[in-house]
This record gives structure tokens, sequence and C-alpha cells, in this order.
């Protein structure tokens, strides 16, 4: 049987400031890993949430993303006859050929940042029907105009609705803004892509996006691109090469952010450890006392665990809090595979709330061991003598 | 009142190691207690009075020699055995109380019964008569601190009665009271075997405290023997 948890409980609330302290230094590293791990969750929903499975993003061969690849203007011409792409009420093929360019620009704390600008058309707003334009207007073809994602134009200084700002050979006026409800594109700016290309000397895309009307023309599209030695170019579906890009980007900020958590938790799990230690030193008598009475080991050891995790769970649900204001936060950290910007929410879940909780709970527990096994094990009768 | 012994002591020596030393504190002591006896165990302190208790109580371990309580060899019990041994037929009172702070009087005398397979309503109802029983019914929910030092020690045996184990152990149980409130813990012990055939072996090195007992032995230098002139003047009442 065990021991009754008023005992733990009413030990903990008669010496507040230790197990305030004991629970404060377990709360700071259960902050520091949610918000660790907040940054890949947050990422991966942008990435992983991006993305239209009848989309083909097609590059040159050999590349995975749109930076390292180069689609020339025949090949992209020619994917326009195939038939395997889907065509619009007006029988033109629905497909976007585009560019990206990394702009340095000055973010609004001051900092310099790598904006991607995405050249595209019309076709590029037709494939990505998420984007919906929330202020202003979209750019006019053959215009130095911008239209840029709401959260960009937020983290960015000249990217407000009509400021300008220059890169290439021109100053680009932001004529509207567009929300892209979380994805990929919150990240970008978007402009004509022939005249993107030229203000940059570019001669070749950096990708063609294609409609298929189904996954089985969408795998033979891929295959006929795979086997035209003449084209040289790979499709992807688009939601897997997003996908392909959610391992680089967090992986830095998760591990240093992992790296503080750790060595924080053992910190605390040493103070834990003193904390318990010293509730043992206190409580010789009571201990056995309860043991003369007939309390086994096991009792004991389990009854000053439970203390101990009581208050580690009291400081990962602390830790939890102090996180929380900080869901929903819009971040942005460099996309390895783009090198451009990638805008993110930190994204505290329900399951990521739990794992902070069973860290600390893992704290606790680690912290506590040693000293409830001391408590187990002392004989009755040398604490009778001592006491 | 049952004839067979409720303790049995024999040839029990026992001795401490103090760092290459090794101090003997029990000399081969044989002691025998029936069911229903009222038993002082008296000595000057060191004689090894404490040491007695502690070893009829299974908390410690004789170097040598056979202890049988309740029926129980408790040379040959493991630790968790004597956990339950004593959860079942001991009963301790000590000098100091040794409540716990943080829980009140009733949930002190409680935590005895959560060893036994009770029901929360037979818990209460068990705790209810203790504590009647000691007359500490109206201190029922105050915490120890709250409670004065006879009142403390009552709450202690209501802790120590409440199973109905079959032996109750009492250390020095008046050593930290006034005159007062000895008499009346005293008296108590006295009417728990008289009135309820409670076997009781009371350590004490108070000769008046042993005038309440119906046996006395005396324990010195580790030996048990007859009670000196001195002690069993004063323990006559």
């Amino acid at each position: 049987m065990r021991i009754p948890l008023a005992y733990n409980l009413r030990h903990l609330r008669a010496r507040p400031a230790a197990a305030a302290m004991t629970a404060l230094g377990i709360a700071l590293p259960t902050t520091t890993l949610l918000l660790a791990l907040a940054l890949p969750e947050g990422l991966n929903r942008v990435l992983q949430g991006t993305g239209d499975p009848d989309n083909l993003v097609v590059l040159r061969k050999g590349s995975t993303t749109e930076t390292n690849s180069a689609v020339d203007r025949d090949p992209a011409r020619l994917i326009a006859t195939l038939p395997e792409v889907v065509k619009d009420p007006e029988e033109r093929p629905l497909l976007a050929p585009e560019t990206i360019v990394i702009v340095f620009a000055p973010r609004r704390n001051g900092l310099q940042g790598n904006l991607l600008v995405r050249g595209t058309g019309e076709g590029g707003r037709a494939l990505r029907s998420y984007v919906r334009l929330v202020e202003g207007r979209w750019f006019t073809p053959g215009l130095p105009e911008l239209t840029v994602s709401r959260r960009i134009a937020e983290r960015y200084q000249n990217l407000g609705l009509g400021e300008r700002i220059h890169f290439g050979k021109h100053d680009w006026t932001v004529v509207g803004l567009f929300d892209a409800q979380g994805k990929a594109p919150d990240s970008e700016a978007w402009a004509d892509v022939d005249l993107l290309m030229s203000d940059f000397l570019r001669t070749t895309y950096s990708s063609v996006l294609v409609r298929t009307p189904s996954p089985d023309v969408q795998a033979r599209l891929q295959e006929r691109l795979d086997q035209d030695k003449r084209l040289s170019l790979v499709g992807f579906p688009e939601p897997e090469y997003y996908r392909r890009q959610t391992q680089g980007p967090g992986l830095p900020l998760l591990f240093i952010g992992m790296f503080v958590s750790v060595l924080l938790g053992v910190g605390a799990a040493v103070g834990a450890t003193n904390t318990m230690y010293a509730a043992v030193a206190q409580r010789t008598r009571e201990i056995a006392v309860l043991r003369s009475i007939g309390f086994r080991r096991r009792s004991v050891l389990a009854s000053f665990l439970i203390e101990s995790l009581g208050v580690a769970l009291l400081g990962g649900m602390l830790g939890c809090l102090l996180a929380l204001p900080f869901h929903g936060a819009v971040t942005s950290t460099v996309n390895w595979k783009t090198f451009g910007d990638l805008a993110f929410q930190f994204r505290l879940t329900p399951a990521l709330l739990a794992k902070g909780l069973g860290f600390a709970a893992a704290v606790g527990l680690f912290g506590g061991f040693l000293p409830a096994r001391l408590a187990a094990s002392r004989s009755i009768a040398a604490s009778m003598r001592a006491i | 009142m049952g004839t067979s012994p409720v303790v049995s002591l024999r040839h029990v020596t026992k001795s401490f190691r103090r760092d290459t030393l090794e101090v003997p504190v029990l000399r081969g002591i044989d002691l025998e207690t029936s069911g229903g006896d009222f038993v002082a165990l008296m000595g000057p302190s060191g004689s090894g009075k404490s040491t007695v208790l502690n070893l009829i109580a299974g908390i410690d371990r004789p170097t040598s020699g056979d202890i049988r309580v309740a029926g129980s060899d408790l040379a040959s019990m493991s630790e968790t055995d004597l956990a339950a041994f004593r959860s079942r037929h001991i009963g301790f009172i000590f000098q100091m109380y040794n409540l716990i702070p943080v829980l009140t009087a009733e949930e002190n005398v409680a935590l005895p019964l959560l060893l036994t397979p009770l029901s929360g309503k037979e818990r209460r109802e068990h705790v209810r008569t203790a504590l009647g029983v000691v007359g500490l019914t109206d201190r029922a929910k105050h915490f120890p601190r709250q409670l004065s030092g006879g009142q403390e020690q009552r709450a202690a045996i209501a802790r120590a009665i409440v199973t109905d184990p079959t032996l109750l152990l009492a250390d020095e149980p008046t050593g930290d009271l006034d005159a007062t409130s000895a008499t009346e813990i005293l008296e108590l012990l006295r009417r728990l075997n008289a009135e309820y055939g409670k076997t009781i072996l009371l350590v004490t090195h108070d000769p008046r405290a042993a005038g309440y007992a119906r046996t006395r032995r005396f324990l010195d230098k580790g030996v048990l023997g007859e009670m000196p002139a001195s002690y069993a003047a004063s323990a006559s009442r």
C-alpha cells in the first residue's frame, strides 16, 4: 500500500520556496525544449502542407530544388505541348515556367535577410489557388511590380503596400499583398517572370510547374521526362518536392535547442536531487516511523519519487505556460535548400506539450531517484538511533 | 488471555560495530512475555532497553540468538515479511510521539490501516474508535503542532492500537511529558492492558512509570537481571 499523497502534497506546501525554485528550475529547460521542438513543428507544417498533388514541379535532372535547377526555354516550351498537361478552358496548357532569385533585403529588425523573389505568371497563380490576394492587386506583366506575402511585408523593410525596393536593375513597387495560408509562398515575393529574368540576366527558368489531370497521368509524365534524354528533366509531385525540404531548415536550430534543453535539464535534475536530498534529511525520523509502522521500502521509494515527480510536473506545466505565448509567433530561418528565408509560426501542439511534460517528468524522476533510494534503504534502527 | 508466549527471546546478543571496535549491547538475554502481560523493562541509559524493543519489533536483527514474536521466527524473515509482520502485530509508541507533522491526528492514526484490506469506511470507524479510546475524538482534525505533548502522545497511542496489534511496544512514552500528562499516559496504558487485554512491553528508566506494569525486568550492561533495591522501592506504588 502506498503512503498517502496528502503526505507529499502537504510537505510540498510546507516548504513552498524550495518546491517553487525546483519547479522553476525544471520549467526553464521545458520551455527551451518546447520552443526547440515547436520550430520543426512549424516548419513541417509549412513545407509538408504545401503543394497540390496534381501539380508536378519540373527541374533539371540532378536537381532537387529550384535554386540549383536550370530549365532552358526550349524544353519549357516543349512541356507545354505534351498531352499529359491539363488545358484551361481556353485550351491553354496549365503550367508556369518560373524563376527564383534570392535578394538581400533589410528586415524590419535591422538585420539583412534572404528574400526569395519568385518570377511567375498567370499560370503560377492559377496553379496555387490557395494563394489569395488580400490587399492591392497582382503585379502587371512587364512592369517592375511586386505582389508580396503579407507575412513577408510585415517582416521586411520597404515591402509594405506602395513601398519600393531596389534590386536587379529596377526599383520594384509593391502593388499588392497576398496570403498563402501559412504555406511556402508566404515566404515569397512574386514578380513577372520575364522581367525578373531580364533583370538578373537569366536565360533559363528555375522550374516549370505543371498541372496534370490524375496521378496516373502524372506518373506517365514523370516517366516521359525521365526517359527523354534530350530534355534532361525530372519531375516531382509538388507535395513531395516541399516534403524533401523539411530535413534541412530546422535542423541547426533544433540541434541547438535540444542541446541547451539537455544542459538545462541536467542542471534542473541536479537541483531536484538537492531538494529531495534535503527533504530526505529533514524527514529521517518520519521515514523511520513509516517503516516501523510497516510501510515497505518500495512504498517509501515510491512516495519520494512521486513527490519529486509532482514538483517536476508542476515545473513542466509552468514550462508549458511560459512557452504558450510563443504559439503562433512568426519567425523565419534560412531554408538551406533554397537559401531563402522561410517564414513560419511556432506551433505548440497538444502532442508537443505532452512531450514537454514527459521531459519534465523524466527530469523529476531522474533527479529524485537517488534521494528516494537513500530514503528507502536507510536502516530503521539506525535512523531511530540518529534522531 | 493466552498462555503461549507472545515474545520469546533466547540467548540474544547484539553488538554494534564502531569503526573497528565491536561494542556489545546485549549479552545473551532471555525474555518471555505471555499474552496480556504488561512488562516494564527498566535500566539506565545505554543499557540496551531500546535495542531489545527494536529486535522484538523486527526493525533490527540480533547478532545471535532466537527471537519469536506472535509465533513468527524473526530471524528467518525477509525485510518485506518483517514489514508485513510489523503492520500486523506491532504497535510502536515512541518517546517523542513521532506523529507525521503534515498529517492531522486522525490521518496519523489511519496510517497503519492503509496496510490492511479495510475499506475507507471501515478505516474511518477504526480511527474513530481508537481516538475515542484515548479520549481525543475532539482533536481528530488537529495537526500535531496544534496539540499538547500529552495529546500528541495519546494520538500516537491511538495510532499504535488502531490495528489491534498483538503487542504494544512503548519506548520511554512519558520521557518527554510533564508529570500530569505522564500520569494520564501511564493510566491509559494500564487501561489498555486491563480492559482491552493488550500485551505491553514498556521501556523506561523511570521507576514510577515501571510501577504501572505488572512485571518488571531490569537490564544493565546488556544483561537481564534482578531489580536493584533502589529501583524496586520506587517502582512499587
